[in-house]
C-alpha cells in the first residue's frame, strides 16, 4: 500500500517537475517574444521617424531643385530678352555705318572712312555675338524648337559657301571644296543646320592665318551625311580640348590670335547636332590645325 | 504585309490648326508619304483643341484617329511641352476601329463599356487589343477599365493612358475621328495580323511602416489605422491638413503616392491621392479596398529608370518569342515620373529606346493614369488582368 503511494507520488513528482519545466519554458519564450516584439515595434517606430526625415528632406531638395530650375529659366529668359532688345538698335547703328561707308551721304576722307569702317566692323561683330547669345538662350530655355523637313543639303551648302568664299578671299585663306555631287537631301532643320555649319566654317577661316588652307568635304557615308572641315590654323592646345564644348570657353591661343568670338559656337554646334541625332567630333593639333567632323542621319530615325 | 509609321511634332503656338496640320504632315512624310490608315495625336491644352484636330484631319485626308490632351508629349527627341505630336500609321495587316464613351461623370463604368461596345459592334475581325484614352478628372479610372472589360471579357488586354491638361487638373479633352470631347473616353480596337507586347513598371519603393485601410468607399479612403486618411501626409510632410487642402493634394503628393501590396505582383500597386475633403478623407485616382495595407511610396530616378528598362526588356522578350520586331511604340508615362526626373526626363525615354531600338517610331505622353494588364501579361489569356495604374510607365509595342 505504502509502496503504491510512493510510486504514485513519484510519478506525480515527475509530472509536476515536467509541468514546471514546461511552464518555465513557456514563460521564457513569452519573455523573449515580448522582448522581440518590443524591439520590433521600436524598430518600426524608428523606421517611421527615418521615413519622415527622408520624405521631408526629399521634399526640401525637390523644392530647391524646382527653384533652381525656375531661376535658371528666368536667367535664360533675361538673356534672351536683353539680347533681343539690344539687337534692334544695333541693327540701326550697323545700317547707319553701312550707309556712310558706301558713301550714300557724300564722299568721306580716308580718316573718316577708316573710322566708319571700324564702327561697321564692331557693330557687325556685336550683332554676331548677340545672335550667339540668343541661340544659347533658346537652347537653354528648351525653345530650340526643331523644324524638320526634307531639304537639299547641296543647296544649303552652296548658299553658305557663297559667304564663306568671300570671307576666305578677304582673308587670303585658300578654300578647297570637295562636295560630292551625289549628296542626297536630308530631313533636317534648315535654319539650325545653317547656324551650325556656318559656325564651323567661320571658325576655320577665322583661326587660319592668311595664306593658310581650309578644306570642306561633304559626302554620304551609309545612312549619314558627313561634313569635314579641316584648316591649317592655330589649332587647340591639347590640355584644353576637353573644354571646347563648354559655353564661353575660348582657348588661350585663340584669345591671343583673334579677339572677337563669344566661345559659344561649338556649344551651339553640339546642341544642333544632337537634336539631329547626329554628332560632332574634333581633332586638333596646336599650330597645325583643326579638323571638325559633323555627322547627321539622312532620315530622322536612323539607328546610331 | 507592312506596317509603316511616322511621327511628327509641331510647336506652332500662333496657329493651332497649322500646328496640327504640320505635325501630321511631318508624320506622314516620315511614314513614307501617301494616305495614312490611322492617326494618334497627343496635344498640350495651350492649343485650341478643335483647331488642332481640324488641322490633323485635313493633313491626313480625314483618316480615322484618336487622341487626347496631355501633360507633355513624348517622341524619340525626348519630352516636349506645349506641342502637338502625331503618329501616322499605314498598314495592310492592322485594322483600326475607333470608339467613344461619353459622360464619365454620369457613370465611369458605363462610359467605358459604351466605348468598348462601340468598337466591338463595328470591328471587322477578331479584336486583339484596345487602346484607351480616358478622362479621369471626372470619374474613377479603374471603373472605366472595368466597364471596358464588362464588354470585352475579364481577360482582355487593354492598354492606354489618361488624358492630361499640363498639370492644371481642371479639364481634359479626348478626340475621336475629328470630334473633340471632354469628360469622355476615346478608344481604338486593333484587329488583324500583327504581334504586340506590353511592359508595365514603376520603380517606386515603400517608406515607413504599413497602415491599414480601416474605412474606404471606392476611390475614397476615409481612415487609415482609425485616423483620418490625410494624417499620413500630415505626419510625413509635417504640414497641417488645411494647408494640404489649399491646393490639389495631387500637386504636392504626386511624387509620394500610396502603395498597395497585391499577392500576385512583384511591385506595389500605386494609387495617386488627388484631393482631400473637410474630414480628411483622401480621394484617389482609383479605388483602394477596405482592409488592405497601404504604404507611403517614394521615388528615385535610378530606380525609375531601371523600372522603365525592365518594362522595355519585357516588351522585347515578348516580341522576340513571336519572332517579330517592333514597328512602333506607344508610351503612356505618368506625369509624376516627369516631375521626379525634372530636367532629366529624356534619360528615361532614351534608356527605353536603347533597348527597343532608337530607329523605332515612338509616340507617347505624360498621363494622369495608365492602363495595362498586370505585369504586362498578354500571352497567357487566363492571366491577363487589365488594370488602372498611377506613377507607372506603360510601353506598348506593335511588331511584325
Amino acid at each position: 500500500m505504502i509502496e503504491a503511494i510512493f510510486q504514485i507520488s513519484e510519478e506525480l513528482i515527475v509530472i509536476a517537475v515536467a509541468g514546471v519545466i514546461v511552464i518555465l519554458g513557456m514563460i521564457a519564450i513569452l519573455i523573449v517574444q515580448k522582448k522581440q516584439s518590443t524591439r520590433l515595434s521600436d524598430l518600426l517606430k524608428e523606421n517611421y521617424e527615418v521615413g519622415k526625415i527622408l520624405v521631408r528632406r526629399d521634399m526640401e531638395l525637390s523644392e530647391a531643385n524646382a527653384r533652381l530650375i525656375a531661376l535658371d529659366q528666368s536667367k535664360s529668359e533675361f538673356v534672351s530678352i536683353a539680347a533681343h532688345q539690344l539687337r534692334t538698335p544695333l541693327t540701326g547703328i550697323r545700317w547707319t555705318f553701312n550707309a556712310l561707308y558706301s558713301s550714300e551721304f557724300g564722299e568721306l576722307n580716308s580718316d573718316q572712312m577708316r573710322m566708319v569702317q571700324s564702327g561697321l566692323k564692331s557693330s557687325i561683330r556685336m550683332i554676331e555675338l548677340i545672335n550667339d547669345l540668343l541661340n544659347v538662350a533658346r537652347i537653354e530655355e528648351g525653345r530650340f524648337g526643331m523644324h524638320f523637313q526634307s531639304q537639299s543639303v547641296m543647296e544649303l551648302l552652296e548658299k553658305l559657301l557663297e559667304r564663306i568664299r568671300a570671307l576666305a578671299k578677304e582673308k587670303a585663306v585658300i578654300l578647297t571644296e570637295n562636295i560630292s555631287p551625289d549628296l542626297p537631301p536630308a530631313v533636317i532643320d534648315q535654319e539650325k543646320m545653317t547656324i551650325a555649319l556656318e559656325n564651323v566654317l567661320e571658325n576655320a577661316v577665322k583661326y587660319t592665318p592668311p595664306g593658310g588652307k581650309v578644306t570642306i568635304d561633304a559626302a554620304q557615308t551609309g545612312e549619314f551625311i558627313t561634313i569635314t572641315v579641316a584648316d591649317s590654323g592655330i589649332g587647340i592646345p591639347k590640355d584644353q580640348m576637353g573644354k571646347v564644348y563648354t559655353k564661353f570657353f575660348r582657348a588661350d591661343n585663340a584669345l591671343r590670335f583673334q579677339t572677337s568670338g563669344s566661345g559659344l559656337g561649338l556649344y551651339v554646334v553640339k546642341n544642333v547636332m544632337e537634336a539631329h541625332n547626329g554628332n560632332v567630333t574634333l581633332d586638333s593639333q596646336e599650330r597645325k590645325g583643326t579638323i571638325v567632323t559633323i555627322n547627321f542621319p539622312i532620315k530622322r530615325r536612323t539607328k546610331r | 504585309m507592312a506596317i509603316l509609321v511616322g511621327v511628327g511634332l509641331s510647336k506652332k503656338l500662333s496657329d493651332p490648326k497649322e500646328a496640327g496640320f504640320e505635325a501630321c504632315k511631318m508624320a506622314i512624310e516620315e511614314m513614307g508619304g501617301g494616305q495614312p490608315d490611322f492617326t494618334i495625336a497627343f496635344t498640350s491644352v495651350v492649343f485650341d483643341q478643335d483647331a488642332v484636330v481640324a488641322g490633323i484631319r485635313e493633313a491626313s485626308g480625314n483618316a480615322p484617329g484618336i487622341g487626347c490632351s496631355d501633360a507633355g508629349e513624348i517622341t524619340l527627341d525626348g519630352p516636349s511641352t506645349k506641342a502637338v505630336a502625331v503618329m501616322a500609321i499605314k498598314s495592310d495587316s492592322i485594322n483600326f476601329t475607333t470608339g467613344v464613351g461619353r459622360d464619365i461623370k454620369g457613370g465611369a463604368r458605363a462610359a467605358g463599356k459604351a466605348m468598348a461596345d462601340d468598337i466591338k459592334s463595328r470591328v471587322p475581325k477578331d479584336l486583339r487589343t484596345l487602346i484607351m484614352l480616358p478622362d479621369v478628372l471626372t470619374g474613377n479610372g479603374a471603373d472605366i477599365v472595368r466597364g471596358v472589360l464588362d464588354s470585352l471579357g475579364p481577360n482582355f488586354p487593354v492598354v492606354g493612358g489618361a488624358a492630361g491638361d499640363d498639370f492644371a487638373f481642371q479639364k481634359t479633352f479626348e478626340y475621336r475621328d475629328g470630334e473633340v470631347l471632354s469628360g469622355a473616353v476615346a478608344g481604338v480596337g486593333l484587329s488583324g495580323k500583327f504581334s504586340f507586347a506590353m511592359g508595365v513598371r514603376h520603380g517606386w519603393v515603400p517608406v515607413g511602416p504599413p497602415m491599414k485601410v480601416t474605412k474606404s468607399d471606392g476611390a475614397v479612403i476615409h481612415t487609415l489605422d482609425g485616423r483620418p486618411a490625410v494624417s499620413i501626409y500630415e505626419d510625413y510632410f509635417g504640414k497641417k491638413a488645411d494647408e494640404l487642402r489649399r491646393e490639389p493634394l495631387a500637386r504636392m503628393a504626386i511624387t509620394y503616392p500610396l502603395g498597395l501590396k497585391l499577392p500576385d505582383l512583384d511591385e506595389y500597386l500605386i494609387r495617386d491621392p488627388i484631393t482631400v475633403d473637410d474630414k480628411g478623407a483622401i480621394t484617389c485616382a482609383a479605388e483602394i479596398p477596405m482592409g488592405s495595407e497601404v504604404r507611403l511610396m517614394i521615388g528615385n530616378k535610378d530606380k525609375a529608370i531601371e523600372a522603365a528598362e525592365e518594362a522595355a526588356r519585357k516588351v522585347m522578350t515578348d516580341l522576340e518569342s513571336d519572332k517579330s520586331t517592333p514597328r512602333f511604340v506607344l508610351m503612356f508615362n505618368c506625369i509624376a515620373r516627369e516631375k521626379l526626373f525634372a530636367q532629366k526626363a529624356k534619360d528615361e525615354i532614351d534608356a527605353v529606346m536603347q533597348i527597343i531600338g532608337t530607329d523605332v517610331p515612338l509616340l507617347g505622353f505624360y498621363t494622369y493614369g495608365e492602363q495595362a494588364p498586370l505585369a504586362g501579361e498578354t500571352k497567357n489569356q487566363k492571366l491577363i488582368k487589365s488594370r488602372f495604374y498611377n506613377e507607372t510607365v506603360v510601353i506598348f509595342a506593335v511588331g511584325e
